[in-house]
């Protein structure tokens, strides 16, 4: 029979890292039941210490503790407690010992073999400290290793002492963690739970009759899970009413004794013995409180007044890079010379040459290249951005960003914990919207859901782009602004939503780890750039290909003398006819004409669209290349002549705001598990940004051609939006929530 | 002769893409977008789920 050993630890401890270094390519990945958390799951390798018994090693996922709070936990619990591995490592990063021991002294009270893999010890001798492994392993009544999992030191050693724990299945020593009324009261539980009668109790769906007394083994952990009224355990255990009453009358006499509440009295007693531990076993060369190179760059970088000022000089600063200046050089380039001058003009030449007829030589050269090409001309400015990105991601500034927002948030209802997902929004907002579930709460989740897409993902940039750099001059402002239009919109809702009853209660509390700061790994940052950059690509083969060939054949055919064909002025295609039935409602918002609104309507394709279907409209680089033949430097190219300034701002202010792409409503969808809240949900989005690209481009008007009485209706609605953010909730909010705690 | 052999690879191209993103749907299968959700979470959150019940958080 197999044995399997379980991986535990802390997120970022290396529990991968030595899963990889254990099991090599002998690995599975899938996802546990009925969640989308990885599950992976390897043999170890025979140079590993196998030794002809099949070892399965099972990575779980990283947790802090063994709470019910988080997906995470309950399964790593759920594998731990029912599933009983026949051995446990535990890696603890040796550099942060103090906080990876608060898990450690729960698996220590599992009653499975353990053993506690130091990771990180290269790094723990690098800063002068020095750990006592011997009395480690004394304090916490198991065998405590080095391990360097990145190099591989120390890891055959684990592997083989895991092994031999698991076969003669010797369990750990109890751990004396709590004393004086918590040990009462927990021996008080626990002789509870010996005596306890047979009844029923519920697991994961199955019912399961428990004749026998509590396993010895279990009785403590559930004692301690049930003195800190863990839901879960509740409502697995189904005990008789007058244990559950005797159990919380020990529970409370212990909480009046001391003063507190029993979640904190087991916290605090779990830190308290971590402490006494590590007075012998740990021996810092840095003075205690004294702050790290870290510590001191956070003081600045998350300072309470100069932290958000930061994060604008920082985005300024990528994006006056990114688009202005390097990225606008190559794009140039790739849209005037590659395109412009090279592909399509050689292009359009060798097809004439060989006789293709007029009509396959537009599909080519209008339709494929001139919407692919749209948006592939991008493509070297996206590459500046992502490289930019993916440094400030690998230095860890990124991070702090969600702890920096937090604040802001926290004043509107909102948590730091939401503006996670709209990080990764950012990038691409399917993903974004399906990391809303780590948020517990179904009230925030939903609101971040919501919210997540108002954040430009990566498929709007080149409309940011192509709006800047053909009507408003190349303005390196307007890709930052963006992202504060999208941050302002994410606010404004929040705190909009917040006054009805569906969304109202309090923010969630948000606890997260902030990595150390170190210098960017090119390797890292080149393969983010490329990854992100090569997705870019592949959608401009498979979409934006598919729906330009589309694109092109309704804007070259229609009926022009009675009889559908090909035709001249574009006025008269089907697209045209399409475009021209919804044009009248984009009219209020400055850019009601029929490409403007077929540009729109199919950004629901792929946001990248709007930029592919100028492309195929106007062509890329063709005009461009008439006007500077005919000397025409100061006239823009067509595209911008669709838009004033205003109606630019408007164009690009719905886009951004409104439904995102049909991947994302389906993902939306998909985590509404709803059809009403996913309509309310694109309903908002769209109503909202048609609203305050109403506003923008009517009281821009006021400004360019003076006031008109038709101006009442945009500043009405504006006054009712203001009036809808700064009114009093006729819901509670408690001003003392939680704050964000950097772990 | 030309627009056949031209248009059969304009086509081809064509169908190429449809089947990529019919396959890759069935599968389930979402391509990385470089959303870096793996840094901040741990695991890839485009990873669809593999069964109907609801999530242990609904």
């Amino acid at each position: 029979m197999a044995i399997r050993i379980a991986l535990a630890g802390n997120p970022n401890s290396g529990k991968t890292t030595l899963f990889n270094a254990l099991t090599g390519s002998r690995q599975y990945v899938g996802n546990w039941p009925g969640v989308t958390v990885e599950r992976k799951e390897g043999k170890l390798k025979a140079a590993q210490g196998a030794q002809g018994d099949d070892v399965i090693v099972q990575d779980l996922p990283g947790v802090y503790s063994l709470s019910p709070y988080t997906l995470e936990e309950v399964i790593t619990r759920n594998y731990l407690v029912d599933d009983r591995p026949d051995a446990i490592i535990n890696i603890v990063d040796g550099t942060n010992l103090e906080r990876n021991l608060y898990l450690s002294t729960q698996l220590a009270e599992l009653g499975i073999p353990m053993l506690i893999a130091v990771n990180m010890m290269d790094v723990v001798r690098k800063q002068g400290d020095r750990i006592d492994l011997n009395q480690l392993s004394a304090q916490m009544g198991v065998e405590a290793m080095p391990l360097s999992a990145l190099t591989g030191e120390g890891a055959h050693a684990v592997a083989q002492a895991a092994v031999r724990l698991a076969r003669q299945g010797t369990v750990p020593r109890p751990l004396q963690v709590f004393d004086g009324p918590v040990a009462h009261a927990l021996a008080h539980i626990e002789d509870a739970l010996t005596h306890r009668r047979h009844g029923h109790h519920h697991h994961g769906g199955d019912v399961r009759r428990q004749g026998e007394a509590m396993p010895a083994a279990l009785r403590r952990w559930y004692a301690i899970k049930l003195f800190e009224r863990d839901d879960k355990v509740l409502a697995q255990l189904r005990l008789a009413p007058d244990v559950r009453r005797g159990i919380e009358q020990a529970i409370a006499d212990c909480e009046q004794e001391m003063d507190d509440d029993a979640q904190s009295i087991i916290t605090n007693q779990r830190y308290a013995c971590i402490q006494a531990m590590m007075h012998d076993a740990l021996r810092r060369k840095r003075a205690p409180g004294s702050l790290s190179a870290s510590d001191k760059i956070d003081r600045v970088v998350t300072n309470r007044v100069l932290g958000f000022p930061i994060f604008i000089a920082v985005m300024f600063l990528v994006y006056y890079i990114a688009v202005t200046t390097v990225g606008a050089v190559v794009t140039d380039f790739t849209n005037d010379t590659f395109f412009g001058a090279w592909i399509i003009p050689g292009l359009e030449s060798w097809l004439s040459n060989v006789g293709v007829s007029d009509w396959l030589s537009g599909l080519i050269t209008e339709g494929i290249v001139g919407g692919v090409g749209a948006v592939l001309g991008f493509v070297p400015q996206m590459f500046v951005l992502f490289f930019m990105l993916a440094i400030l991601e690998d230095v860890g500034y990124m991070a702090r960003v969600a702890f920096i927002m937090d604040r802001i948030f926290r004043r509107f209802g909102l948590s730091g914990k939401s503006f996670i997902p709209m990080l990764i929004g950012s990038g691409c907002s399917v993903p974004g919207i399906m990391a809303s579930r780590t948020i517990e709460n179904q009230r925030d989740r939903r609101m971040t859901i919501i919210t997540t897409s108002f954040i430009p993902c990566g498929a709007k940039l080149p409309i940011i782009a192509m709006i800047a750099g053909t009507v408003l001059g190349g303005a390196w402002w307007v890709g930052p602004m963006c992202y504060f239009i999208g941050i302002a919109a994410v606010v404004v809702s929040g705190i909009i939503l917040k006054k009805t009853r569906h969304f109202a209660g309090d923010p969630a509390p948000f606890v997260m780890e902030l990595p150390a700061y170190h210098l960017p790994g090119m390797g890292n940052v080149l393969r983010s750039m490329w990854e992100r950059g090569f997705s870019f690509i592949k959608r401009a083969g498979t979409v934006i290909l598919l729906s330009s060939i589309a694109i092109w054949f309704l804007k070259s055919y229609g009926w022009a003398d009675g009889k559908f064909a090909a035709v001249e002025d574009m006025d008269h295609s089907i697209l045209a006819a399409i475009g021209g039935a919804v044009a009248p409602v984009f009219k209020p918002l400055g850019f009601g004409n029929w490409q403007n609104t077929v540009a729109t309507v199919l950004g629901l394709v792929a946001k990248e669209e709007v930029v592919s279907v100028f492309g195929v409209l106007y062509g890329v680089g063709e005009n461009a290349l008439d006007l500077v033949e005919e000397g025409a430097f100061d006239q823009l190219a067509p595209i911008a002549m669709n838009f004033t300034s205003m109606a630019a701002i408007s164009f690009l202010t719905f886009n951004l705001l409104c439904a995102p792409c049909f991947a994302a409503i389906g993902a939306i969808k998909r985590e509404m598990s709803n059809w009403r809240w996913t309509a309310f949900a694109v309903g908002y989005q769209t109503v909202f940004a048609y609203v305050i690209s109403f506003i923008v481009y009517q009281l821009g008007m006021i400004v360019t051609t003076g006031f008109q009485p038709v101006h009442l209706l945009p500043i009405a609605l504006l006054a009712g939006l203001v009036y809808l953010v700064f009114s009093p909730t006729p819901y509670g909010h408690n001003d003392a929530a939680p704050q964000a705690v950097r772990a | 002769m030309v627009d056949w052999i031209i248009g059969s690879l304009v086509l081809l191209a064509a169908a190429l893409a449809a089947g990529k993103l019919i396959r890759d749907r069935r599968a389930g299968r979402s391509a990385c977008t470089g959303c870096s959700g793996c840094a901040h979470q741990g695991s890839c959150p485009s990873r669809p789920c593999t069964q109907e019940q609801p999530h242990i958080n609904q």
